[in-house]
């Protein structure tokens, strides 16, 4: 970030940390230092314990 | 304290018309200045048109740090003002940091964070294009954006700090909800900032009233109390009334009024840089009076602007025709310039803003307003009289003689507002009056005030016809023309009355 700020400027990021998830759709913004965990697998569409989707062709 | 550090505060012209004049010189240099509003008291304006001043009068290049709207919005909404965003970003001058919220999506938040990121990237921006000033705009969104944390605040006073560090004069802008109330919103944006202004956009009698006040700068001096703004096509333009200096030079020159008895009543005619006031009832000749001096102005070959709020075009021209004046040659030749407006068009502001403007590039020696207390009605009170102090504090400025004209409510006598609130501005008043004798109305004319000359204090009568006014004889035998309620003596009284001031008087004078 210090080094390269054009990159959050690109990124419009504010805050430090910041994780973008950027596939699978939809993209999402995750702030903080990922210590509250629950939020953080919700924030990424994770499930704990569930069965992955099937996948319909 | 030593005096150095008294000293230490110096201020940064913001380029802003008449803001570094009630500023006493500007912002102060290297600090950060809150500017709070109400939604749509011009807080985004302000901010676009410090960095614009300062890109192009004196060629300080900024930094605007958006949290709301979006840069290319931004760009768009300030076009018509005259702000080519894109030509100076271009020229490495200007510079967004795009804060403003991602309409998709709001981030999740997953544990402690800072504001580093925006810090780095503002630091960044400054160094690229060498930034005198920085903009962020509004410091509030932030809090809509993450919540209204202990977390954010703690990074707001950061972000403040940092800026302090990098040298640059910045204006934070911050919501308010209230016009009169807590300075802003999160009831913290003031403690990151060393100055504070408020901008408030007020509906007063059903007409909306831009005022910005000055409420701190720490350590230095600054006008108090309200002043009116406008928003003009060339962006916010302040007026700093009481801050105007009595300052203005008074010449013995004297030019003509157009009436040659009126300007011997006068003691030789009106003195060149003077306001003079001519009060009178509907009827009595007022815009004839007008009409005199637009003629006593091209016979001297100098320039006469007219501002008509009472009649339209066509009707001053005809009415000037019946007086045996050519309006319409007078302006082919230069001489004239004629401005009809509704006074209801616009509010008093625009309206001293738009009179400035026309002054400015017709130049005129002469200026008239028929009639002043026309425009008494489409404000408050207060505006008013804002409205005519800055008037004619500007036409002095100008060294202009200028004519006003204020039409009395009663038919008999009796004063209004406009005198009231400039008889003591005004250099001259002159009184034009019905006067009832034995059930025929005629009318009079006095010179009540005319600084520093003698004059004639004679009520004398006057007739009007199709070469315009001519000034007869006073009237000798009646009393109370003034009051309004005149009272006709016996000529025997009127002699006797004369005798006993005057011994050698043995003749009547009429």
């Amino acid at each position: 970030m210090l080094e390269r700020p054009e990159l959050a400027d690109q990124e419009k990021i504010t805050v430090t940390p910041t994780l973008i998830k950027v596939a699978p759709l939809p993209a999402r913004r995750l702030i903080g230092d990922l210590s509250h965990t629950p939020r953080v697998l919700a924030g990424l569409g994770i499930t704990p314990g569930a069965e992955p989707l099937p996948r319909t062709e | 304290m030593p005096t150095q550090d008294l000293e230490a505060v110096r201020k940064l012209k913001s380029g802003i018309e008449g803001l570094d004049h009630i500023t006493k010189g500007g912002i102060p240099i290297g600090r950060a200045t809150l500017v709070a509003g109400t939604a749509g008291s011009a807080k985004t304006i302000f901010g676009v048109q410090f960095l614009a001043a300062g890109i192009a009068k004196f060629d300080e290049p900024g930094v605007f740090v958006t949290f709301e709207e979006s840069p290319s919005d931004i760009r768009k909404n300030v076009k018509s003002l005259g702000w080519d965003i894109q030509a100076w970003e271009d020229a490495r001058k200007w510079k967004f940091v795009d804060a403003s919220p991602e309409p998709s999506h709001s981030p999740v938040s997953t544990g402690h964070y800072d504001l580093g990121a925006l810090i780095a990237r503002i630091e960044n921006a400054v160094r690229e294009v060498g930034a005198k000033r920085v903009v962020l705009d509004s410091l509030g969104a932030i809090f809509s954006q993450l919540g209204e944390t202990a977390q954010i605040r703690h990074e707001l006073f950061r972000t403040a700090s940092a800026l302090r560090k990098l040298d640059v004069t910045a204006v934070i802008t911050a919501e308010r909800l209230q016009d009169y109330g807590a300075i802003a919103r999160y009831g913290i944006e003031e403690f990151v900032a060393d100055n504070v202004i408020i901008l408030r956009n007020i509906l007063e009698e059903e007409k909306r009233r831009r005022t910005i006040e000055i409420l701190k700068f720490r350590g230095t001096e600054h006008s108090k109390g309200e002043y009116p703004f406008t928003v003009t096509r060339d962006g916010i333009v302040v007026i700093p009334l009481s801050a105007i200096e009595l300052k203005q030079r008074s010449s013995n020159i004297r030019v003509s009024s157009g009436n040659p008895s009126l300007d011997e009543m006068c003691g030789g005619g009106f003195f060149r840089d003077s306001i003079i006031l001519i009060s009178g009832a509907t009827g009595t000749g007022k815009t004839l009076s007008v009409a005199h001096f637009v003629k006593g102005a091209a016979e001297a070959k100098e320039k006469c602007l007219l501002f008509a709020f009472e009649e339209s075009r066509e009707q001053l021209i005809r009415n000037a025709t019946g007086w045996g004046l050519d309006y319409e040659s007078m302006e082919k030749a230069g001489l004239l310039k004629v401005v009809c407006d509704y006074p209801e068009v616009k509010g008093l502001e625009d309206h001293l803003i738009a009179i400035k403007q026309t002054i400015a590039e017709f130049k005129p020696n002469r200026i008239a307003v028929d009639s002043m207390s026309a425009l008494e009605r489409v404000s408050s009170l207060k505006s008013f009289r804002e409205f005519v102090i800055g008037l004619t504090s500007f036409i002095k400025h100008q060294e202009m003689t200028g004519l006003f004209t204020s039409t009395t409510p009663t038919l008999m006598g009796g004063t209004s507002i406009t005198e009231a609130h400039i008889s003591t501005i005004t250099d001259s008043i002159i009184l034009l009056r019905y006067v009832e004798i034995y059930g025929e109305m005629r009318r009079g004319l006095t010179v009540l005030k005319m600084r520093g000359s003698k004059h004639v204090k004679e009520i004398r009568e006057f007739n009007i016809d199709e070469h315009g006014m001519h000034i007869g004889k006073a009237f000798r035998n009646v009393s109370g023309i003034l009051g309004g309620v005149t009272t006709q003596l016996a000529q025997n009284e009127v002699d006797r009355i004369s005798r006993l001031f005057d011994p050698q008087a043995s003749e009547p004078k009429s």
